[in-house]
């Protein structure tokens, strides 16, 4: 796996979670970087093993919080996805995190507070560069 | 040598306009440095441009944006020298006016040479004894105004002297490209104006001065005189708790600088120190809520380093992250800025109202224990102190820019045990919240110890970590029991160095107490604050 591949993997993942927000993955994101992995130790990989962690920022008005993150769990469920957490925090706030068991790519959308935005973070597992 | 005619006919207030020129030209220069960041390096870098040619034209780059910095301080440091040598000779002026003034007034005559010549005419003493007093009275004056006249010509040539030797020190150390060395002939050039000015390194407030003291310090220097401390003691300003961020930033990376070059000069080794400047530099080219500071710096032995994921001066939310205590140094910065960044972006992306409104510092702050051989207990009570300090700085710094700012500060490991020993000292950690992870004991036997409210002291701990035991000496109840009374938060990554893994529900639950959400802090027991 390159670097820009997982870069784009991460941004093809945002697209999908922006089209049921309804706004532009493009436009909303804060960033995307390859970082390097740590071993059992907290040290870094020294053989150029990375992964890549896109953090978007997506605003979603609160009323629709609720339902749009609903909408998220059922598509990821359709599709296979793992999820890992769902959960609301009060009536227009919640969480919801899912992972690909296909590629392990993890996803996950909050509220924000206030609930005027969804954070999203996309993250791959650890690769080793092509 | 300047002569009795040059002083008295010299313009010495024009130089005021020529320092202002050569501040704009400074302030020019640093606009164009920006430029250069913003309109060629940051669009070059985005553009997913890599490989050799890319790496040659981004350090070509970085060299001119270098350059353009350099020029700007040097620009802006001989500048003050010459509002120096404006001020110094209108005062030698004025006072030669004042003699000129009184030798008018006693109708006597200077020559061009500065000799106040004696009256002419005899008056004698037994014909005018009255007028032949007031004649030896003026023979006398005469003598002191040359007395004076001199001694003041003599002054101005010593200052002509100082003042040029200073500013041929600003020549370029190499014209026309950006050698090894330019940095460090900079703090020298520097180092020789303070001195022209009376002022030295004595004046810095000493390492380990409250931050207030430090900032009323800093407050009290005019901006030129700042650029010159900032220059001609890099490592000293950098060092002092409550200065603004931006300009400890700028001091320790000119300080970063110095031993880059004088490490390379003795053919030692700079791999630690140039990673680490490389990142600092990269991060100019990326979102402003991302940018580096570089809030500490010492390359000694295991070496030490802080710093900052967004401006700490600024954010709304600050987190101080107290780094593991074993086998992290210098060497390991760029591992704990990307943990500091991926709590900072996790708990930026949670507050979306104010983009940037969090800041994460990563503070290695003290030189960290090995496992086998430190005696732990020396290492913390060393450190408490200095990250005690270091937070009071924070706190200084943010109330200057006028920040209300919801403090945490964070320790894993070896870090948990300083954080507990700042914490119960004195009047305590100038925090809001205390997070621990992966804890071997806080050096108090319950969160009551801590000077803060215990609802607002977090501890999490992976069920399978392993957590390192250092030195013979225990340091106290682990902060995760329910014993001690914090609250344990949920930690689903394992191992002991895993709290931080990004899109990891121990990270999350660390970027909510951060940003103040305690109630989606998903808690094995205690009590959160409403």
């Amino acid at each position: 796996m390159t670097e820009e591949r997982a870069g784009e993997l991460v941004r093809e993942y945002a697209a999908a979670v922006a089209t049921v927000v309804g706004v532009d993955a493009r436009q909303t994101e804060t960033r995307v970087s390859p970082a390097a992995c740590e071993n059992s130790r907290g040290e870094l990989a020294d053989d150029g093993r990375f992964y890549v962690q896109g953090n978007w920022r997506m605003p979603l008005p609160p009323a629709e919080q609720a339902a749009t993150l609903v909408r998220l769990h059922d598509g990821w469920v359709a599709l296979g996805y793992e999820i890992k957490k769902f959960q609301m925090f009060s009536e227009t706030e919640g969480v919801v995190i899912a992972e690909n068991p296909v590629d392990e790519v993890e996803l996950m959308v909050e509220s924000g507070v206030p609930p005027i935005a969804v954070a999203v973070v996309i993250m791959t597992p650890c690769y080793r560069p092509a | 040598m300047v002569t009795f005619l040059e002083l008295r006919d010299a313009q010495p207030t024009r130089l005021g306009a020529a320092a202002d020129e050569w501040l704009r030209m400074a302030e020019k220069l640093a606009r164009l440095e920006t430029r250069v960041v913003n309109e060629l390096t940051k669009p070059l870098r985005n553009s997913g441009w890599a490989g050799e040619s890319a790496d040659i034209a981004f350090r070509s780059f970085d060299r001119l944006d270098d350059e353009l910095e350099l020029a700007a301080r040097q620009t802006r440091n001989l500048a003050t020298v010459i509002r120096f040598a404006r001020t110094e000779f209108v005062k030698v002026q004025e006072q030669l006016r004042a003699v000129l003034g009184a030798v008018r007034r006693d109708g006597l005559q200077v020559d061009d040479r500065g000799a106040v010549q004696p009256p002419s005419g005899y008056v004698s003493e037994s014909l005018d004894p009255i007028g032949y007093q007031r004649y030896r009275q003026l023979i006398a004056n005469a003598r002191a105004y040359t007395d004076q006249i001199t001694t003041l010509v003599r002054r101005a040539s010593q200052l002509d002297g100082d003042c040029a030797r200073v500013l041929m020190r600003f020549e370029p150390y190499s014209p026309g490209r950006m050698a090894s060395g330019e940095w460090r002939d900079a703090t020298g050039d520097a180092r020789s104006a303070l001195n022209l000015m009376g002022m030295t390194e004595r004046n810095i407030p000493a390492a380990g001065s409250a931050p207030q003291a430090n900032r009323a310090w800093w407050d009290g220097l005019s901006e030129e005189h700042r650029s010159l401390y900032l220059a001609a003691h890099p490592d000293r300003v950098g060092a002092l708790d409550g200065l603004p961020a931006q300009q400890r930033h700028d001091a320790n990376q000119m300080a970063m600088r110095n031993l880059i070059e004088m490490r390379s000069a003795a053919d030692g080794p700079t791999e630690r120190l140039t990673t680490l400047l490389d990142r600092l530099e990269a991060s100019e080219y990326g979102p402003q809520a991302q940018r580096l500071y570089l809030l500490g710096i010492d390359n000694r032995l295991d070496g030490l380093g802080v710093v900052s994921v967004g401006n700490p001066d600024t954010a709304r939310h600050l987190g101080v992250a107290v780094v593991p205590g074993i086998t992290v140094t210098l060497d390991d910065m760029n591992g704990q800025i990307d943990r500091a960044g991926a709590l900072r972006q996790t708990a930026d992306d949670l507050t979306p109202d104010v983009e940037g409104d969090v800041a994460v510092v990563a503070w290695v702050g003290y030189d960290t224990p090995g496992v086998v051989t430190s005696p732990a207990h020396g290492y913390a009570d060393t450190a408490a102190p200095v990250l005690d300090r270091f937070v009071d700085g924070t706190q200084v710094a943010q109330e200057a820019e006028g920040t209300q700012s919801h403090r945490t500060v964070v320790g894993h490991s070896y870090g948990s045990s300083v954080v507990g020993l700042a914490a119960s000292q004195g009047n305590g950690l100038a925090v809001h919240d205390i997070i621990v992870a992966g804890s071997p004991g806080m050096r108090v036997p319950d969160a009551t110890h801590l000077n803060i409210d215990p609802r607002h002291v977090w501890a999490g701990r992976a069920s399978d970590d392993p957590i390192p035991v250092i030195g013979p000496i225990s340091h106290g109840p682990a902060p995760h029991t329910e014993a001690f009374g914090a609250n344990r938060f949920h930690v689903d990554t394992s191992g002991h160095v895993d709290y931080w893994r990004p899109g990891s529900e121990s990270l999350r639950n660390q970027a909510h107490i951060l940003v103040g959400q305690y109630d989606r802090v998903t808690l094995d027991h205690g009590r959160p604050p409403r």
